[in-house]
């Protein structure tokens, strides 16, 4: 069974759980990312999705907000040497858009989206249906 | 070949361009479902995702007030759709392309027939038996000199 390490984007792009949502809107747009994982130092301390950017951007135009006032904390997260099937099967039944990649030392490695769930797929497809996908 | 028939979610929670904004977020909400096609008579017109909705709101004391009241003002008419036959590698790569999260399925008179959706993929990939048995990629043959030991 391949591990979750074999499909994630490696070393993501975080934001300081200071920085402000104008500035996480714009890290977002730069990089063309939906999830972003929020640190205090090198701690890992929530995720924002873009949903919850846009949700708050709604209210009032989120003056003076926070990526900590935003984030959804605790996000779900897995060991690199997890099983793929076990990720997916997460994500699918709590509707996650995203599972965090923590090493034995709490260190942020990776990210896991349904954008990288679908190549992963895509590259099942090719493999074994290299004629017929 | 795998095709989106298979994998698509038939009963199909929709909309209409005139059905109220708030009250489509709330049956979304309510269905634990983000995005939900928008019909008129039975065929695609726009979609509808809950981020559409979010961009036209705000939130106060938990409930969302929206500046606009019609599903028709905040859905994208700009649908990327699918047939039920579309094989499920194709529907993948739109996906990717458009960079969305589902795709309504039609058939050929335009009438909606499913949605598939991201959650389905991660289904599917969950369910994927990766011990698949790969043909043996050549034939077996008597090694010559076990032939000369055997005479």
């Amino acid at each position: 069974m391949p591990k979750v390490r074999e499909y994630m984007t490696p070393t993501p792009r975080s934001v300081a759980a200071e920085s402000s949502l104008h500035g996480v809107q714009q890290l977002m747009r730069h990089h063309r990312v939906r999830h972003l994982p929020v640190k205090k130092g090198e701690t890992l301390v929530g995720i924002i999705s873009d949903r919850s950017v846009k949700s708050a951007l709604g209210s009032a135009g989120g003056d003076g907000l926070t990526a900590e006032d935003i984030m959804i904390p605790d996000p779900f997260s897995v060991a690199p040497q997890t099983n793929l099937d076990e990720v997916v099967a997460a994500m699918a039944e709590e509707k996650y858009g995203s599972a965090l990649i923590q090493d034995d030392d709490g260190k942020l490695v990776g990210i896991f989206t349904t954008v990288d769930a679908c190549r992963a797929l895509r590259q099942v497809l090719e493999t074994f249906y290299p004629d017929r996908h | 070949m795998e095709t989106v028939k298979a994998e698509m979610t038939r009963r199909v929670a929709f909309v209409t361009e005139e059905d109220d904004l708030v009250q489509a977020y709330d049956s979304m909400q309510a269905l634990r479902i983000q995005h939900v096609p928008v019909v008129r008579e039975g065929k695609v017109v726009g979609i509808l995702s809950d981020r559409d909705v979010l961009l036209h709101a705000h939130k106060r004391h938990g409930k969302i007030e929206v500046r606009t009241t019609k599903v028709r003002e905040a859905m994208v008419t700009d649908v990327a759709v699918c047939s039920p036959t579309t094989s499920i590698g194709s529907a993948v790569d739109l996906m990717l392309e458009r960079h969305i999260h589902c795709l309504p399925v039609i058939n050929q008179d335009q009438s909606l027939v499913g949605i598939i959706t991201t959650t389905d993929l991660l289904r599917l990939l969950r369910d994927r038996e990766w011990r698949v048995e790969l043909p043996i990629p050549f034939r077996f043959e008597k090694p010559s000199f076990l032939m000369g030991l055997a005479a």
